[in-house]
């Protein structure tokens, strides 16, 4: 299996916010916090396409997602919606200000 | 059939000029909302909650009795959430939470704390969002990507709309965002910045080193060129009213409350040249209202302790994720919000091994785990109350349809009265 390292920003996006109210236990919601979005040029590089399944992890935990082209992303930065499957990789420590540090996560993607 | 009028309990922005066509009982069409307020109303199925206790079903009066013994019998129990339900609720909670010398914590916890860390430290130099609609000709977007998370933010007051001071709308505004993607709201700015991950804190100390006339030898700071932020500093100074508004890409990267000092600092200095202000975009529709009302109750916006019968107040100590993460907490009651969905999982997964009471609104992850699950009415929904916009403008929750379950603050008064009964 190869591995790429990687900053892991998480946010909202409006698919995550229009599935929630459908109910968090919908296909929608599973599938868009389940998503990773990876910028058109890393994506040629690793050689990823749109829906495959990559494995990120990292000290806090891993997980399986599916690969979604993102124009708007700059090399070596992924972005997932926040949800249960972002929070296995995002370390709860808050530097004592109670707030855990949800972008720019040290994360390895692993690939097939 | 019949059209009712409501507000929108979704975000910080909640929009109350939504139209709700409603006939027996059922929503037909949700005028003047965005897609997740359509989604929101037209999703809406309360007949679908019971009370349950360890996942079977019970009736209300034994789920409130089981709810009641779990915090009798804690040592460190816990209040959180708080932010997606009416002030109301809210302020009974905080009674709830002194009366059993327990902690109580909102959202904001993992939201806007640090910003409200930088505001104890430095002001917060703010407007309403109808001053930004009526006399805005600078926005900066720093940081959030309202298209996507306040869908309506910019149609109703930061870019198109036309305003008393501003009768050209969007044309006679320049809008800036400044984000480390090139979010759907880069995309419909007239500059977009693109920064590197945790970089915010020196890009605003080079624009306030540039603002003072300083002149640095550098090219570009936060992958940013020099040149850039000349140009906006420029911006910033010349227009008539500029407004930053900033999101969770301050907040939760490095720097956190530096971060948001670093910004007010800036407005701050640019005070001295035009009128400039900050506010930020807040996400659950009432977590503004937590951070007033736990301040008007006990002179702290959130991370509150009462186990000494006195207000305490320490963000690191007595905030949410850092309680779970040490295991320190033996008992829970969440209201209003969805931890398991929403903390990070090394904090979360302690709620598993302590007993723990959910109110909610809607099936959520917390619920599934809980010991004691309690449906109750959607605020902005099945009741009326009041909850506070992004910007401290207090505005009216309406009911629009029935609901079978009591209201958060019926819960909290049921077990109250129990535990006052000992």
């Amino acid at each position: 299996m190869k591995s790429w390292k990687f900053l892991l920003i998480t946010g909202r996006s409006l698919k995550q916010g229009q599935a929630a109210e459908q109910g968090k236990f919908s296909p929608e919601y599973i599938n868009e916090t389940t998503t990773v979005e990876i910028g058109k040029e890393d994506a040629e590089k690793l050689g990823l396409s749109d829906g495959m399944e990559v494995k990120l992890k990292n000290t806090c935990g891993e997980g399986i997602f599916h690969v979604r082209i993102s124009q708007g992303l700059p090399s070596g930065i992924l972005f997932i919606p926040y949800g249960p499957s972002a929070n296995l990789l995002i370390p709860a420590e808050t530097e004592g200000t109670g707030m855990p540090g949800c972008k720019g996560i040290d994360v390895e993607l692993l690939k097939e | 059939m019949e059209t009712i009028s409501a507000t929108c309990p979704f975000c910080g922005c909640l929009c109350d000029d939504i139209q709700i066509v409603v006939e027996n009982g059922k929503v037909l069409e949700v005028k003047n909302g965005c897609s997740i307020s359509k989604t929101l109303f037209t999703h809406h199925d309360p007949d679908d909650l019971v009370p349950q206790i360890e996942g079977k079903k019970t009736s209300l009066e034994e789920a409130l009795d089981r709810a009641t013994s779990i915090i009798r019998q804690a040592r460190f129990p816990l209040v959180f959430g708080l932010s997606m339900t009416s002030c109301e609720a809210q302020r009974k909670a905080v009674e709830l939470a002194e009366f059993i010398g327990g902690n109580i914590d909102s959202t904001s916890t993992f939201c806007h704390g640090p910003t409200t860390l930088a505001m104890q430290s430095v002001g917060e130099p703010t407007c309403t969002l109808g001053e930004i609609k009526n006399r805005a000709d600078l926005v900066v977007f720093w940081g959030c990507n309202p298209v996507e998370a306040h869908p309506r933010h910019i149609a109703r007051y930061s870019v198109s709309p036309k305003g008393l001071f501003n009768p050209a709308g969007r044309r006679g505004r320049t809008v800036v965002t400044v984000d480390v993607r090139a979010t759907p709201t880069a995309r419909v700015s007239d500059i977009f910045l693109q920064i590197q991950p945790h970089k915010d804190y020196e890009v605003f100390e080079v624009l306030r080193a540039l603002l003072k006339g300083k002149d640095l030898r550098i090219d570009s700071v936060g992958g940013i060129p020099l040149d850039a932020l000349k140009d906006l500093v420029n911006k910033m100074k010349s227009c008539k009213f500029g407004i930053i508004l900033f999101g969770m890409g301050l907040t939760m990267t490095r720097g956190r409350h530096l971060n948001i000092e670093a910004a007010i600092s800036l407005v701050r200095d640019l005070n001295q040249f035009t009128k400039f202000l900050i506010i930020p975009m807040r996400g659950h529709y009432n977590v503004t209202g937590a951070d007033a009302v736990l301040t008007w109750q006990t002179g702290y916006p959130y991370a509150l302790n009462f186990s000494r019968g006195y207000p305490q107040y320490n963000p690191g100590e007595f905030t949410t994720v850092d309680l779970l993460r040490r295991k320190e907490v033996d008992a829970a009651l969440i209201l209003a919000s969805d931890p398991m969905a929403s903390l990070p999982r090394q904090a979360s997964s302690y709620l598993e091994e302590i007993p723990f009471v959910v109110l909610d609104c809607r099936k959520s992850y917390s619920a599934s785990f809980a010991t004691v699950f309690i449906p109750v009415a959607a605020s902005g929904v099945s009741i009326s109350g009041t909850a506070y916009r992004m910007d401290g403008v207090p505005v009216l929750l309406k009911r629009v349809l029935d609901s079978p379950h009591p209201t958060d603050e019926q819960v909290l008064d049921g077990i109250l009265k129990r535990l006052r009964q000992r």
